[in-house]
């Protein structure tokens, strides 16, 4: 399984770096040490920085949910304009095609890498939910469990295939 | 000297008096006034000499206890050796780890402060900005086509929501840009030509597809599906013609042997255009359309709407895919019969062909008109559908909501209604009835006098039943539940 995600990570290296690239930039705003913060390595840390937990719950929410948050808008621009353009059905112009292709990998490998280390969602649940005050519970409840179940499902690389599934039938539509 | 040190210094202690007041009297007498300045001079800097004494040596003490603290703190820092290697941070292995974050923390404090601020990798920030690029060329390479896109984008939405015409409008404004034939949307074309042959614009189709594919691209196996398209707009045509041939006089209103007639479509089913020389394409009629204009036939004869509802079930049985032929017919004819199932079946049918056809909302609305009682609401409860589901382009379903008003009592929202209808271009025969009779309804009889001039403008007269509705001879109940076809 390891195996397989890492080689997933692989084909999407464009939204391993961005996710990572984020990641450290919490880390650096919430004034937490980070350890290696090699974006790309042959492990389960691939896409994501080693640091040390989040203290507070804020920063725990904050560094599972800004990474997510900003790949998956950046996801959202990236493939608007492909999809559009799969719907208009027009690939008779090379240059477009394969512009559009790339930005589509793009979208796809922002948000195949999107959701949050396992260990960070576990921590983000027990800081918010043990630590954080009743707001924060209550606010942070929806993107939280979006986040916790997407850590899974990015574990079991089934972001990957919910990814390749999406396209298929973006295609198809 | 000594003395007076040894004597002095204790008396001044106690009394913490200056010196000059303890010098005995003798003394004064035996000295003169000169040395006894003299004594007391140096007895105040004897004095300032032991104090000074006794200020150096503790400031000496001090200094050395700090020389003392300054010195372990110099022996604890520099006494690499003396921490044990498990100790060490692992990072830059000479500093003691910093264990108050833990008891196995890796780190010293110095690393884990550096690590705060640990530089950014540079392969990060250039995906980053090279995702920017890739977001920014795509905008620019499809900038030119994003109008054609969006309406593409936007017509293919409606067309896969099931709203058929807005759908083809969109295409159409495509298509109408003079587009070459490398320079076409595949999807649009394709659904296009489906939604063309959908709605029974089997021409439109053939049209289309003969603009962008000529007689040698159709004979190619992947235009298999455009030539088919084209061979079947013909053979509609063909029976069209063929069908026309035989129902002219029943049409243009002359006497005509109905079961003749009747017999002679019948025995178009059978016949063989293509060996008989009357095509170079239709091998066999289409029959649905034959059996739709056996029912129009049945029509003009005004047979039973039973009998009719029959014939358009059988049509229903054979015709698949050709549902534009028949279906409207079928529902309306089942909304005058009450057959409150086939009502739902046929519009719910229509509907998931097309949502925007108004005519599967009138006849619905008209199962509730034609009963024993007449139920209003649910009249206007369908029609509060159509409004909703048509949008503001189709407002057809305001006859059958005026009826209603009308049903109800209420001739002014009725006259709204189908003022409505009015100023949206609506001048059907129907409408101009329907106008009259809420004008009359309302008392005011100028409406009746101007749709009774609009229709004589065109060549039509006003309905009897309206006329004699003016003369009191039959009432709204009656012409609403008995006489619908004519309003």
């Amino acid at each position: 399984m390891t195996a397989l995600y890492i080689l997933t990570k692989y084909l999407t290296f464009p939204g391993a770096l961005i996710r990572g690239m984020w990641e450290q930039a919490v880390c650096r705003i919430c004034k937490v040490p980070v350890e290696d913060n090699r974006y790309l390595r042959k492990d389960e840390m691939i896409s994501h920085v080693e640091h040390e937990f989040m203290p507070t719950a804020r920063g725990a929410f904050a560094i599972c949910f800004v990474p997510a948050f900003m790949n998956f808008i950046g996801a959202f621009f990236l493939c608007l304009i492909p999809i559009m353009f799969t719907l208009y059905a027009r690939f008779d112009d090379t240059v477009l095609t394969l512009i559009n292709s790339v930005a589509y990998w793009f979208a796809f490998s922002l948000m195949v890498n999107s959701y949050p280390l396992i260990e960070d969602a576990y921590n983000m649940m027990e800081k918010v939910y043990k630590q954080g005050n009743i707001l924060q519970k209550i606010l942070y409840a929806p993107a939280a469990a979006f986040l916790f179940i997407g850590a899974f499902v990015e574990k079991y690389c089934i972001s990957f295939i919910l990814g390749i599934a999406l396209t298929v039938a973006i295609v198809l539509i | 000297m000594d003395e007076l040190k040894k004597d002095g210094l204790p008396e001044e202690e106690e009394n913490g008096l200056p010196e000059e007041t303890v010098i005995p009297e003798e003394q004064e007498e035996e000295a003169g006034e000169q040395d006894t300045l003299s004594q007391e001079l140096e007895g105040i800097r004897d004095m300032f000499q032991q104090e000074l004494d006794k200020a150096a040596s503790a400031a000496e003490a001090g200094m050395l206890i700090q020389e003392l603290d300054n010195h372990e703190e110099y022996t604890e820092e520099d006494s690499e050796e003396e921490i044990p290697p498990e100790d060490l941070c692992q990072c830059c292995e000479e500093k003691i780890r910093f264990k108050e974050i833990d008891e196995d923390y890796p780190y010293c404090e110095d690393c884990r402060n550096a690590m705060k601020k640990y530089p950014m990798r540079k392969s990060g920030i250039l995906a980053f900005l090279f995702s920017v690029i890739v977001l920014a060329a795509s905008f620019y390479v499809s900038y030119p086509y994003m109008s054609d896109a969006i309406t593409v984008a936007d017509a293919s939405a409606n067309y896969k929501s099931g709203y058929v015409m807005s759908a083809l409008q969109g295409y159409y404004s495509y298509f109408n840009g003079g587009k070459t034939a490398e320079g076409i949307s595949k999807r649009a074309f394709d659904e296009i030509l489906e939604g063309y042959n959908k709605l029974g614009y089997q021409t439109n189709s053939a049209q289309l597809i003969n603009t962008y594919y000529s007689e040698e691209d159709l004979k190619k196996p992947q235009n298999k599906k455009y030539a088919d398209m084209i061979k079947e707009a013909t053979v509609l045509t063909e029976t069209y013609d063929a069908v026309t041939a035989v129902t002219e006089d029943a049409f243009s209103g002359k006497d005509f042997d109905y079961d003749k007639v009747m017999a002679e479509l019948d025995a178009l089913k059978e016949a063989k255009p293509l060996e008989e020389g009357k095509s170079e394409v239709t091998e066999k009629y289409n029959e649905v359309f034959i059996e739709y204009y056996k029912f129009v036939l049945m029509s003009i004869e005004e047979k039973p709407v039973e009998e009719q509802l029959e014939q358009l079930k059988y049509i229903d049985t054979i015709g698949e895919g050709q549902e534009w032929v028949y279906l409207s017919n079928y529902c309306a004819i089942a909304s005058r019969v009450g057959d409150e199932e086939a009502v739902n079946y046929s519009f719910d049918k229509i509907l998931e062909i097309n949502k925007e056809d108004s005519t599967a909302y009138i006849s619905k609305a008209n199962l509730y008109r034609f009963t024993e009682k007449p139920d209003a609401d649910k009249m206007i409860e369908v029609c509060e559908e159509a409004k909703a589901n048509l949008g503001t382009g189709d407002v057809s379903y305001k006859h059958p909501l005026a009826i209603a008003y009308l049903i109800k009592g209420e001739g002014t929202l009725a006259l709204e209604e189908i003022e409505g209808l009015f100023n949206s271009g609506n001048y059907n025969v129907q409408n101009c009835n329907l106008y009259a009779l809420v004008g009359l309804y309302n008392g005011d009889e100028k409406i009746y006098e101007d749709m009774k001039a609009l229709l004589a403008n065109y060549g039509y007269e006003i309905s009897e039943l309206v006329t004699q509705y003016k003369k009191d001879k039959i009432t709204i109940e009656e012409i609403i539940k008995d006489q619908g076809g004519d309003i």
